[in-house]
């Protein structure tokens, strides 16, 4: 019992230096491990984890919905330590483009327009159905292909969707449940994902721009429907228009 | 001239304008604009339900008008009311001590009306549980899927849990045991409406209560998740949007600002130490496979092929050969002779030795003597060495991971000594 706890803890480190993230999907043994709770409520393995990466100048992430763990730099003021985070979102937004169209495809295909979350299940064969029906989401599934630069060559859609597919078990965004490949189970390399767009989505200021974009598009009809003349045909007297003000 | 006041016609007023009497009561505390529907206005006025204040350019409801309909839409909307349960066991624990008074002095007339309002309050306090209750089932029976702002829904949920919170406080002012401390009355009357009536009450409500807090967790859970998505679908059409309008579009992020969650790692690459001939079973098994292959994968170093070795040989048997030790090594090897010695019968410690042969002065720490005292044992002959134990002593120290025990001394004794 003893040895399997020694063994969980040594892979919970080797797996989150070695820069994977820990979650239900991916990693179930290591992720109960750590949501393990003592008799006071504590999680106590998480703790565990986290001290000893401390001494190794490391430290212990949640995902912002808590479905995944991670390793982030401990002292995180140090130039060194904001050159390898800014490196690792640089190398992650070169795929923010393919991976928010993925995105659109599998919330296309959810009856509830529900977009993927860490845990959820994934059927490459409804998707094929949806792509089946959509000229437009076949569009996309291929502009995917080419940014991942899988099946480039193809035009058989429901290649093309495996290649896809297969790029993303590659990536840790999927696991193939079950080894057959019928079923697919979102990591919480999603929930990352969604947590570094939010911070991009912060740092450009897109959240103000929109809102004073939104704001002086309303003024700019406003002043335009102040100073435009609608001319309406004056019944009562037939040889000039009125002007209504 | 106002029209006659009638009672059945005031109750009508009431039963006619009920939606703007509600809406006052609920937003404006009561009060009304005088903008409102003159007719209604005129209405309400004439039976004296409303008063015209003209300073405030408003009409205020009647307080008794408004009590009344506060009282009605508490069963329809969420409104904080531990303030009044508190109140209302104020009221009837007055109205008890007023009780046993009048008990106690045998006015029965007066008796009987202060035993009315006990009940009066009971009744009262019984009322406003069940409005409590009722308003809570209410608002989270409510169909969420037709609700857009999750944010006030949040809101109200957590406000109800607070509530909640605060009620189960008061609740436990009318168990048995406080209701007999703070309510006594030698009346078994007056007892048997407080002891049973109550404490049946507070106890269906209690588990009402609980029901209902396990019902708020579940709904927040729910609301949460609806807000996540929600919030993930805006940010998912955000960014297509984005790329739809600037396909080049490539964010800046050397000007960010980076959090501690975003100090992302790289990956650092593990090496493992082989030690494929432990016999610790603390040790996993895939550190031995790492390890095997970790040495397959080491190439082999290449020996010199023999022809260049050109050793120059010669004859040195017949000559001494004088071991040059250093004097850590014969240190070691003194105390070592000494833990064989049959003149010392007691067993000798590693910090023992430490002090006595004056290692400190040599500029070796205590740990570094203790790993050479090991050496020197280990390098001893077999047959030599299985005459010595060495006892570690042991220290606790948590925790620990690898398997490794840690001690502070040694202990060094001849086999068939005692230690």
């Amino acid at each position: 019992m003893e040895n399997n706890i020694s063994n969980r803890f040594v892979k919970c480190i080797e797996n989150l230096l070695q820069g994977r993230i820990l979650c239900h999907a991916l990693t179930p043994d290591l992720y109960r491990y750590l949501k393990e709770e003592n008799e006071n409520g504590e999680y106590e393995n998480e703790d565990r984890i986290n001290v000893f990466l401390t001494k190794m100048g490391r430290r212990l992430v949640k995902t912002s919905d808590e479905m995944g763990y991670y390793c982030c730099i401990s002292n995180y003021d140090e130039g060194e330590a904001k050159a390898e985070g800014r490196a690792f979102i640089k190398k992650a937004a070169h795929e923010f483009e393919p991976l928010i169209k993925w995105l659109r495809i599998i919330r296309s295909c959810s009856q509830d327009s529900r977009p993927v979350c860490a845990d959820d299940i994934i059927k490459p064969s409804e998707i094929s159905h949806s792509l089946e029906e959509s000229e437009i989401l076949c569009k996309m599934l291929k502009d995917i292909a080419n940014s991942f630069k899988v099946a480039s060559n193809s035009n058989d859609i429901s290649k093309i969707l495996l290649a896809v597919i297969k790029y993303l078990v590659k990536e840790e965004y999927l696991v193939d449940a079950n080894g057959d490949g019928l079923i697919y189970r979102a990591t919480a390399k999603w929930s990352q994902f969604y947590d570094i767009l939010e911070f991009v989505k912060q740092n450009e200021g897109f959240d103000r721009d929109k809102h004073l974009d939104s704001e002086q598009r309303q003024t700019d009809l406003f002043a335009t429907a102040n100073m435009t003349e609608v001319l309406v045909p004056d019944y009562s007297n037939k040889d000039e228009p009125k002007v209504l003000s | 001239m106002s029209s006659k006041f009638i009672p059945k016609n005031a109750v009508r007023a009431i039963y006619n304008h009920y939606e703007l009497l509600a809406q006052a009561c609920l937003n404006n505390s009561g009060a009304i604009s005088i903008t409102e529907d003159k007719k209604a206005l005129s209405e309400l006025s004439a039976q004296k339900l409303l008063t015209v204040l003209d300073e405030n350019l408003e009409y205020r409801m009647n307080s008794k008008v408004r009590a009344l309909i506060d009282y009605l839409e508490g069963h329809m909307r969420f409104r904080q009311r531990h303030g009044d349960i508190e109140e209302i066991i104020d009221d009837l624990k007055e109205a008890v001590a007023k009780y046993n008074r009048t008990y106690h002095k045998g006015d029965l007339r007066n008796t009987n009306r202060a035993y009315s309002e006990v009940r009066d309050y009971v009744g009262d306090l019984f009322d406003a549980i069940d409005e409590i209750i009722i308003s809570f089932y209410q608002l989270i029976d409510e169909d969420y899927s037709i609700v857009s702002d999750i944010d006030e829904k949040l809101h109200q949920m957590h406000r109800c849990t607070d509530e909640l919170g605060k009620i189960n406080e008061i609740f436990r002012r009318l168990t048995v045991g406080s209701i007999e401390e703070e309510f006594h009355s030698d009346d078994p009357l007056i007892n048997r409406l407080l002891y049973k009536n109550i404490s049946t009450k507070i106890s269906v409500s209690l588990s009402e209560i609980t029901v209902l807090g396990e019902k708020i967790v579940k709904r927040i859970d729910k609301l949460n998740q609806e807000k996540k998505i929600l919030e993930r679908n805006h940010l998912i059409d955000f960014f297509a949007e984005i790329y739809a309008d600037r396909a080049d579009f490539t964010p800046n992020i050397d000007s960010y600002s980076l959090p501690p969650q975003f100090t992302f790692a790289a990956p650092m690459a593990i090496c493992f130490t082989p030690e494929l001939n432990t016999q610790n079973d603390g040790i996993p098994d895939y550190y031995r496979t790492y390890a095997a292959e970790t040495l397959n994968e080491v190439p082999k170093t290449k020996a010199p092929p023999p022809s260049s070795i050109n050793p120059e040989v010669t004859d040195k048997r017949d000559v001494t050969f004088r071991l040059n030790k250093s004097i850590i090594e014969k240190q070691v090897d003194y105390f070592l002779q000494a833990v064989l010695s049959e003149q010392v019968k007691e067993s000798l410690s590693a910090s023992r030795g430490y002090t006595l042969l004056k290692i400190a002065m040599l500029k070796i720490s205590l740990e570094d003597w203790m790993y050479m005292l090991i050496i020197g044992y280990q390098e001893l002959p077999a047959s030599v060495s299985s005459k010595i134990v060495i006892d570690p002593v042991l220290v606790n120290i948590h925790p620990t991971y690898t398997g490794n025990q840690f001690f502070r001394d040694l202990v060094f004794r001849k086999k068939t000594a005692s230690p």
